[in-house]
């Protein structure tokens, strides 16, 4: 496999946010009480995002050579960052309008529909927020892969 | 009336060659010349992209051709 830099560390961001997503989303299922921001085993997933953030940069900067660090982004790179950036837009306004959807209709129409609980829990609606958050980063990370592989 | 375009055509080029003709120029020469990175020109190469305008008169420069003895638009 013939990479450059910049493809090199598109794999390594993007494997570094299935991890800590991944982890996240143990670490939410975990949760029994919404109520509070410190709840859960929060000090060890706090500290398996910065292991994995650390562990991220060493990987890039050892994967860099004097050469690749010199040479900046070409049209075919940029041509291809715009291309993810439109598929991530579009999942995040999906997941967005869906997210506010059941916020809004969660009372009235599927209330029997579990879930009912994160209406009541500011601190939920936040951990589902950047969970949509992180959703979109892996997303545009795999288009940006996809593209570059697929060419045009 | 103007003609109309098919999809099936694509851009293809001949710089592959043209490098051979050039003393066996390498791609990341080619790249340097023209500002963009290796993986670019051997994306170009493979029909995997399209250049932009400028970038294709930029490749034909080096090579002192016109455009279209570098580039041609054909079907598939």
């Amino acid at each position: 496999m013939n990479l450059s830099a910049r493809e090199r560390n598109i794999w390594i961001d993007v494997i570094t946010s299935l991890i800590i997503g991944l982890y996240y989303l143990k670490y939410l299922l975990k949760i029994e009480n919404w109520s509070g921001i410190w709840t859960g085993d929060i000090k060890s997933f706090i500290y398996v995002v910065v292991a994995v953030a650390i562990a991220s940069s060493v990987l890039k900067f050892a994967g860099i050579s004097k050469k690749d660090a010199m040479e900046a982004a070409d049209e075919r790179d940029i041509l291809m960052a715009a291309k993810a950036a439109a598929a991530a837009y579009y999942t995040l306004m999906t997941l967005i309008i869906a997210f506010i959807g059941h916020l809004v209709f969660a009372h009235t129409i599927w209330q029997i529909f579990a879930f009912a609980e994160f209406l009541n829990s500011p601190v939920a609606v936040a951990h589902v927020l950047l969970l949509i958050v992180m959703i979109t980063s892996i997303v545009k990370g795999f288009s940006q892969l996809y593209y570059y592989k697929r060419g045009h | 009336m103007p003609k109309t375009l098919k999809n099936s055509k694509i851009l293809k080029n001949s710089i592959r060659l043209r490098r051979f003709m050039a003393d066996e120029m390498t791609q990341s020469a080619l790249a340097k010349s023209v500002g963009v990175t290796r993986q670019t020109i051997a994306a170009i190469e493979a029909g995997k992209y399209s250049p932009s305008l400028e970038l294709a008169f930029k490749i034909a420069d080096i090579f002192e051709l016109d455009l279209q003895v570098l580039f041609s638009y054909e079907l598939d």
